[in-house]
């Protein structure tokens, strides 16, 4: 009977036991049985609400694992991976339903894959350049050769994420830079993204795209042991320093030598056949590695007035339309120079022999009385910044570039304006001068953004305002104070 | 017997020696770019832009929103007649594509003017963080992508608050 009665309670307490584990299993299983596990395919905000107009809670990076569940209107619940309760009010917050992808397999171990399983393997169709940032303005980090393999991921819009070739980790900021993505076919020849790029030298496409030089650069040992010697089909412009912004020294004529050396940032010192010092204050200016290498980026010069390779004087017919007075053997140095305000020579002038003081300030007070908060910035402080030449609204400006670009297949005429101001100009003055800018510049078919740069800003980096306009007028208009920090703007 | 036990553990304790001092003259730093960006005075401007242009683009969407309200309210009111409907109803399929890709263009543009700003302060950043390290014989610096594989950092090793610092003074 006892016996009886003991097996009678360890039945009991097994069955109780296997109850329980079951139940827990179940309420385990519950636990995600609900909600589905997604990834962003890129960087995508959360908010508050379902709507773009609700606040910003947070960002998912590309490839970052959620749950979603309560989608309604495009718009889904966000919550944590491990998130155990189905309770819509724990959601982190919402987002769009269309950039959040469905994950098979549920959410990784790991986040970071292995080196073999990333990226696409590619090769440049040209010489290509590989920018610092998805953007054609910005700094030039490495030339690709044609035929070079490398690495390619993280591709938005037209550009492309570019790494070495046996790089492992798959990390954005591990790129050598970005370059363009129809310029880099695959290894298994796939064409069928490939664009064919325009011929015309003035499209951003082609611009970008490093053509094969067509020009012959001969180059020939050194004569005194140092340098590397090239002779030039067509005229080059060197600069004053290693910037396409400062200002312009002589002009090599086609068939005359000259030696190079000092290759830095992408430039070359430029020095006369005959230099035997090797010494870079000795250099007669500077030239871009990509001049010597392709031939759209030639600066053009006056073709009526033939040249000897060193002038004292020069007139350029470009935007810039500015003289600049030279000497015999001016001293290049190797840190930007600072134009001497005497040698300036006046703005669309037969230049003179001598130097002449500058006179765009009288020309200026011929014309409507500036404000006092809008007092000409009369000494070229960084030889970086353009000089205006034209007076407009108030404000002295100069278009330092003008370039058709496409965005999103959206026609675009991009403007880079410096505005030569002492003190911060109020939003409401810069916001009329912009759409001054857009009167007079406006294309038909394209919209107009309008960068415009403050003194001492880099004329490559962001600019402080940002306009757009469409065929009525003002779409957006954005001023970053972030680049202004540190400037005298805002100390 | 001794001679086999001890000798052995005597070379191991040697080379490990070695090899610690070899480790500590390996000086590794740590930053962490979030905390530069939240924290430091050109990445609380940059927020403030960002913030800026959020809402503008936010205003644009309510007023497109605020433009198909108004089209749906004509189109419920029941006062057109058939052609008057099918034409405002094509608008209003017209506006509702445009909203969507106002909607998204948005979002993109928003994440592509905050990356370009995050960039500008990186690129600052790393002036700084290479004179920093370079003075204090920083070997090599790590941030938070390449932190999350090791999983501890020692906060002596954080060169964060020294960088913010030096981004502050604007220079």
């Amino acid at each position: 009977m006892v016996i009886l009665m003991k097996i009678r309670i360890s039945v009991i307490f097994i069955s109780i036991l296997t109850l329980f584990f079951l139940s827990m299993c179940i309420g385990v299983s519950s636990v995600y049985a609900w909600g589905e596990i997604r990834f962003a395919d890129r960087m995508l905000n959360v908010r508050e609400g379902r709507g773009a107009g609700f606040e910003h809670v947070k960002t998912l990076q590309p490839h970052d694992y959620v749950k979603v569940d309560f989608i309604k209107d495009g718009w889904c619940a966000v919550f944590d991976v491990n998130a155990p309760t189905r309770d819509e009010k724990k959601a982190i917050g919402y987002a769009k339903a269309k950039f959040l992808v469905p994950a098979k397999g549920g959410a990784p171990i790991a986040k970071v894959k292995k080196s073999d399983e990333w990226g696409e393997i590619r090769y440049a169709d040209r010489n290509l350049n590989i920018r610092e940032a998805r953007d054609r303005f910005s700094e030039h980090v490495r030339t690709l050769y044609k035929g070079d393999k490398v690495k390619v991921d993280f591709l938005k819009g037209d550009w492309i994420a570019v790494f070495e070739l046996d790089e492992k980790v798959r990390d954005e900021k591990n790129a050598i830079g970005y370059s363009n993505a129809k310029y880099l076919r695959p290894i298994s020849g796939d064409k069928s993204i490939i664009i064919s790029a325009s011929s015309t030298a003035n499209n951003e496409d082609e611009a970008e795209a490093q053509a094969s030089p067509t020009r012959r650069i001969e180059s020939k040992s050194g004569t005194s042991g140092w340098g590397e010697l090239r002779v030039s089909d067509k005229k080059i412009a060197l600069k004053r320093a290693r910037s396409k912004n400062s200002g312009r020294t002589v002009i090599i004529e086609p068939g005359v030598a000259f030696k190079t050396d000092f290759l830095k940032n992408g430039w070359y010192a430029v020095f006369k056949e005959d230099e035997s010092i090797r010494n870079e204050k000795r250099a007669i200016g500077y030239v871009s590695e990509q001049i010597l290498e392709s031939p759209e980026e030639q600066i053009l010069v006056d073709e009526k007035a033939p040249l000897p390779m060193i002038v004292e004087q020069e007139k350029v017919e470009d935007l810039a339309k500015e003289t600049v007075p030279l000497t015999e053997e001016p001293t290049v140095e190797e840190k930007p120079i600072t134009p001497e305000p005497v040698a300036k020579a006046p703005l669309a002038k037969q230049p003179e022999t001598k130097a002449v003081s500058p006179e765009p300030q009288k020309k200026a007070a011929a014309q409507k009385p500036i404000p006092a908060k809008l007092k000409k910035y009369s000494e070229v402080e960084d030889s970086l910044s353009p000089k205006a030449d034209t007076l407009k609204h108030g404000f002295r400006y100069k278009i330092v570039e003008k370039t058709d670009i496409l965005d999103d297949h959206v026609k675009q005429l991009l403007l880079r304006v410096f505005l030569d101001v002492e003190v911060l100009p109020d939003e409401e003055d810069i916001k009329d001068f912009a759409t001054t800018i857009w009167k007079s510049e406006r294309q038909s078919g394209k919209e107009l953004l309008v960068n415009i740069f403050l003194p001492g800003m880099n004329m490559r980096g962001l600019s402080y305002v940002y306009a757009r306009f469409d065929n009525q007028g003002m779409v957006e208009f954005w001023t970053r104070d972030t680049v202004l920090f540190g400037t005298k703007f805002m100390q | 017997m001794k001679k086999f036990i001890v000798l052995p553990i005597a070379v191991c304790l040697v080379a490990t020696m070695l090899c610690g001092t070899g480790l500590a003259q390996q000086k590794i730093g740590f930053v962490d770019p979030h905390r530069i960006i939240s924290k430091s005075k050109i990445g609380k401007l940059a927020q403030n832009d960002l913030s800026k242009l959020s809402k503008q683009k936010d205003k644009q969407i309510r007023e497109s929103a605020k433009k198909i309200n108004s089209i749906q309210k004509e189109i419920s009111d029941g006062d057109l007649s058939p052609t008057q409907l099918r034409v405002k109803e094509d608008e209003l399929q017209l506006l509702y594509d445009k909203h969507d890709e106002l909607v998204e263009k948005a979002q993109i543009d928003l994440l592509r003017k905050e990356e370009e700003l995050v960039n500008h302060i990186m690129r600052i950043t790393e002036k700084h963080l290479n004179k920093i390290a370079k003075q204090n014989g920083y070997s090599m610096v790590l941030t938070n992508v390449q932190a999350e594989i090791i999983g501890y950092i020692d906060p002596s090793v954080d060169l964060t608050d020294t960088i913010i610092e030096e981004l502050d003074k604007g220079q």
